[in-house]
């Protein structure tokens, strides 16, 4: 062999490209401190059963509207339950809800967009248009008039919060798409004799994957936001079903009895909400160099 | 420093392709482009103004040899090897690859020519997918036409390959920004041998990296043109590479081919003001002198077509009645290839007249 | 380092002397893309820097206007403007000097200029930040320093945006804008690299004329050799972060001292290459700044090296009418 091809430059040949951005992503304090965060709330909130220091339906006449203490770190509530086991059961249902209707709406969403990307005629401008109408409606109203219409059921309400996320959804996939699809990477493919379906899931989406990610944790922390909202309404999760915004509401509704009531479950979202979209925003400045 | 003269290193080339009915031979033609155009509609679907990106270009690519298409931006020269590849749809004409007319197969066919022919773009990043490492780069084709099934084959095919284009085994699991401009280079190179095409098309291929770096690759493909009977549609803007790599010339200007023939004949006696416009810009080598520069008046930016011959606003001649309604077509010179001129003529032919054209 | 340094020559505009730039890498050892690069120039000449990506040209460039990338400091040395030390004076100070004293002319006029303003507001912008010029004044200097550069109809055209030009155009454009402030020195850095190949010639002479007319130093960065030598007086080579060969364009092309030199040269691929034989490509590629080799930069590659090479960097001799930085420069016998 004539040519004398010199070593790689020395970083450490990756296994994966998780893991790479799982450290570059790790390195950054606030990053590092909204992962953990993150990991903390879905690991205590879906493990509720295992981490609630009571059962959600103990009742403890002798304390009502306790302030907290060493029993109860968030006091209890009207009914003497244990204010720290309603939010964390509280939570799981937040926290399934947000992973349902976020899983509803990436999946509806880069299906649509994707699609609206690939058939780039009069059927790819219909779909953004009726994502543009969809987007001009603000969330919270738009979801108050499906729960209006509707109903409060779980499936409706992950449906519902699902729809109010799609349309931005299926438009960031599309230009994502769109983007990847006038890359020389995509024309190599094309030369090579590669069939639509297999350049879209095989060249095409693994690009696309860091910018969805993203878009879905950021998705994630407006679910749960808005889920709360309809809830303190009264138009979101009914009771006996608890969640952080019924939590809430009911914390507003005794809030001269107690002020831990309806401080700790704003808390906790508030915590959920901007661990969630700092997680996002910097996840899309890690996968995506070029854009930070 | 020079290299050893053998070139690249022994390999076995494995037979991948079909047996054809009728092999083309060394020397016959492989691809012929007729009268192949490319229009861009420009605005909405009420304007019309158009863009003749390529504009009734014929163009014949014999079996092993290698033609060059020179031009700067906005010849249409890369609008052209896309159109050879069948990554864009002509407004007219064809082209017939093997006998077979490009545009006209079936998706099938289509499938099974795309192996045939390939392509080596100019940005050595862009063209590899950045998520993928060399190896899964070099085998997709092989895993895109169901070669090799087993992982091994590949793996090894892979290695072959590698090797073939003066990289080592170790690269193949290494990603794209991990490497130098010139290794992607070798590794868009590898991709496109993969299939053992007939036709490679090396679209500015050289253009994106450093001078000696650009040396070693032309090694490298005049190398692989010999050991695998390659034919190279060889496109630059280079005309003292393009020179040194192709057999044939052509140099488009706005669409057209202003100027065609066999290398030496046209570089013995260019013909067309271009031409020489092209050729006065390279700066003289040690011991030369600076060529008599042919100032090309510079045309003021614009979409639309000049009238006549698209090169009159930057001709020295171009003032001329006949310049300015009528576009020449390609005619035979009496030195051996055509051109598409009114008044073609030498270098200093030229310099003398264009001193007396009225300002 | 001597405690005064020496003076610089009186008619020496800009006098840089073992200049470093270091560039910090997280959890590693800062790398140091130039190590130790001196050179001077004078009004009206043309100096040229010539290497390929890596060499740390373009960094040299961007540290005489103090233009660094964040992480890019002047860790040493001296970058003497009438001998003001630059490396040394105040953000402020330094804003003054950039666009007044030093401009520089980019490879992509397209992305130097601002799309949304016009050409007349950019140069008239730029000779109000350096010059107490009522703005009339201001726009009339831009009109003519417009028709100094070659562009046709300047009073007409001055108000029009920079899509409305041709790449030719707007290179003279930006080379107006840099201009405009009669500065010392001019940089160019690769200039004509985003242009045409007919085009390039014509702005090279425009610099050229530029340069002559108006006294001004100017330092050309590139990576053309033969553009190198047949537009400037002397160049430098560059090769991983430091000169290895200066002298006049001529004498470096003709009979270059450094091996470098002379690899690049022979694979160039000329007009006058012989077809059919092989090129002499220089094996391998230029070192990556934190894998630096030991000794001479250029010793593996290098079909002279011997053991001392790897050993010790060498010093700078004199080779005939140039100066290298080689054990065993290249005993040329004529081109």
């Amino acid at each position: 062999m004539s040519t004398v091809v010199p070593s790689l430059p020395a970083e450490p040949t990756q296994a994966a490209q998780s893991d790479f951005v799982i450290r570059r992503l790790l390195r950054r304090p606030t990053a590092a401190v909204a992962a953990l965060a993150v990991a903390l709330l879905v690991a205590v909130t879906l493990g509720a059963p295992l981490f609630a220091p009571y059962a959600p339906t103990t009742l403890d006449f002798e304390h009502l509207f306790a302030p907290p203490s060493r029993e109860h770190l968030f006091g209890t509530d009207e009914l003497g339950r244990d204010l720290l086991t309603r939010v964390l059961y509280g939570g799981r249902t937040s926290m399934l809800l947000a992973f349902a209707a976020t899983a509803f709406a990436m999946t509806v969403g880069v299906a649509w967009g994707f699609t609206a990307a690939l058939r780039e005629g009069w059927i790819g401008e219909i779909l953004m248009r009726v994502a543009d109408t969809l987007m001009a409606m603000p969330a919270i109203l738009l979801g108050l008039v499906l729960v209006a219409a509707f109903g409060t059921s779980t499936l409706n309400m992950i449906i519902i919060l699902g729809i109010l996320f799609t349309p931005a959804t299926a438009r960031i996939a599309r230009s994502t798409l769109l983007a990847e699809l006038r890359s020389e990477y995509y024309l190599a493919a094309v030369s090579v004799g590669a069939s639509g379906r297999r350049i879209v899931s095989r060249e095409l989406l693994p690009n696309a994957l860091p910018v969805l990610v993203s878009r879905a944790t950021l998705v994630l922390a407006e679910v749960i936001f808005v889920e709360a909202s309809l809830s303190f309404v009264g138009l979101g999760i009914q009771p006996p079903e608890t969640s952080w915004g019924t939590l809430l509401q009911q914390g507003y509704a005794n809030l001269y009895s107690s002020y831990t009531y309806a401080i700790f479950p704003g808390i906790v979202i508030l915590v959920a909400v901007l661990a969630l979209n700092t997680l996002g925003h910097n996840l899309q400045k890690v996968l995506d160099p070029s854009r930070a | 420093m020079l290299l050893p003269s053998g070139g690249v290193g022994r390999v076995s080339a494995t037979d991948l392709t079909a047996a054809r009915a009728e092999p083309i031979h060394e020397g016959e033609p492989l691809v012929v482009v007729d009268h192949l155009s490319r229009h861009f509609r420009l605005g909405g679907p009420r304007t019309r103004r158009v863009v003749k990106a390529v504009d009734d270009v014929s163009l014949v690519l014999n079996r092993g040899e290698t033609v060059g298409l020179v031009g700067e931006s906005g010849s249409g020269k890369s609008t052209l090897a896309r159109l050879l590849l069948r990554l864009d749809e002509p407004t007219s004409g064809g082209v017939h690859f093997e006998s077979i007319d490009l545009f006209g197969v079936s998706a099938r066919e289509l499938r099974r020519l795309r192996r045939e022919m390939q392509i080596v773009f100019q940005d050595p990043y862009a063209s590899l997918n950045k998520r993928k490492t060399v190896e899964q780069i070099v085998s997709f084709p092989l895993v895109v036409h169901e070669r090799m099934r087993s992982r091994k084959e590949r793996s090894a095919r892979v290695t072959e390959l590698l090797e073939l284009v003066g990289l080592r085994p170790e690269h193949a699991s290494a990603y794209p920004r991990q490497l130098s401009g010139g290794q992607c280079q070798r590794v868009s190179i590898a991709r496109a041998l993969a299939l053992n095409p007939k036709l490679v098309v090396l679209d500015e291929a050289v253009s994106a990296v450093d001078v000696s770096i650009q040396a070693q690759i032309l090694n490298l493909l005049r190398g692989l043109q010999d050991r695998l009977d390659l034919t190279y549609l060889f496109v630059t803007h280079d005309l003292a590479v393009v020179r040194y790599m192709a057999d044939t010339i052509a140099v488009m200007y706005l669409g057209r081919i202003v100027e065609s023939g066999p290398r030496d004949a046209l570089f013995a006696s260019p013909q067309h003001p271009y031409t020489h416009a092209l050729l006065a810009s390279i700066p003289p080598a040690p011991g030369e002198a600076q060529r008599e520069q042919i100032v090309l008046r510079e045309a003021p930016a614009s979409n639309t077509l000049p009238s006549g011959c698209r090169f009159h606003p930057r001709c020295p001649l171009g003032q001329r009645e006949l310049c300015r309604t009528v576009d020449p077509p390609l005619q035979a010179t009496a030195a051996g290839h055509t051109v598409a001129c009114h008044f073609p003529q030498s270098a200093e032919s030229l310099l003398a007249e264009a001193a007396r054209e009225p300002k | 380092m001597t405690a005064t340094l020496p003076e610089t020559a009186t008619d020496v505009v800009l006098d840089v002397r073992d200049l470093v730039v270091e560039i910090a890498v997280p959890r590693r050892e800062p790398i140091r893309p130039v190590r130790g690069v001196s050179f001077e120039v004078r009004p009206g000449s043309r100096l040229g820097i010539v290497g390929e990506s890596g060499s740390g040209k373009s960094l040299t460039a961007l540290s005489l206007m103090r233009l660094l990338p964040p992480r890019a400091r002047i860790a040493g040395g001296h970058v003497l403007l009438r001998g003001r030390d630059l490396a040394q004076v105040s953000e402020r100070e330094m804003a003054r000097v950039r666009g007044g004293q030093i401009s520089t002319v980019y490879q992509d006029p397209m992305s130097s200029l601002n799309p949304l303003m016009t050409v007349g507001q950019q140069i008239t912008e730029t000779i109000a930040a350096h010059e107490d010029v009522g703005r009339r004044e201001a726009r009339g200097r831009a009109i003519e320093v417009l028709g100094d550069v070659g562009l046709p109809q300047p009073e007409r055209r001055i108000d029009d945006h920079p899509h409305q030009f041709s790449g030719g155009m707007r290179q003279r454009v930006m080379i107006a804008m840099a201009i405009c402030t009669s500065p010392d020195i001019l940089i160019a850095d690769e200039p004509t690299t985003a242009l045409d190949v007919t085009t390039q010639a014509r702005i090279m002479e425009l610099l050229g004329r530029i340069v002559d007319e108006r006294r001004m130093g100017m330092i050309l960065i590139t990576h053309d050799l033969g553009l190198a030598s047949s537009f400037c007086d002397d160049i430098h080579v560059m090769y991983a972060g430091r000169i290895v060969e200066s002298g006049s364009g001529d004498a470096v092309l003709r009979t270059p001292a450094h091996p470098y030199s002379e690899a690049l040269l022979d694979s160039i691929c000329g007009l006058d290459r012989d077809v059919d034989r092989p090129i002499a490509a220089i094996s391998g590629q230029p070192p990556l700044p934190h894998q630096l080799p030991s000794g001479c930069p250029f010793h593996p590659r290098c079909a002279y090296a011997k053991e001392i090479c790897a050993a010790q960097p060498p010093p700078a001799v004199v080779v005939r009418k140039q100066v290298a930085e080689c054990y065993f420069p290249v005993a040329g016998s004529g081109a």
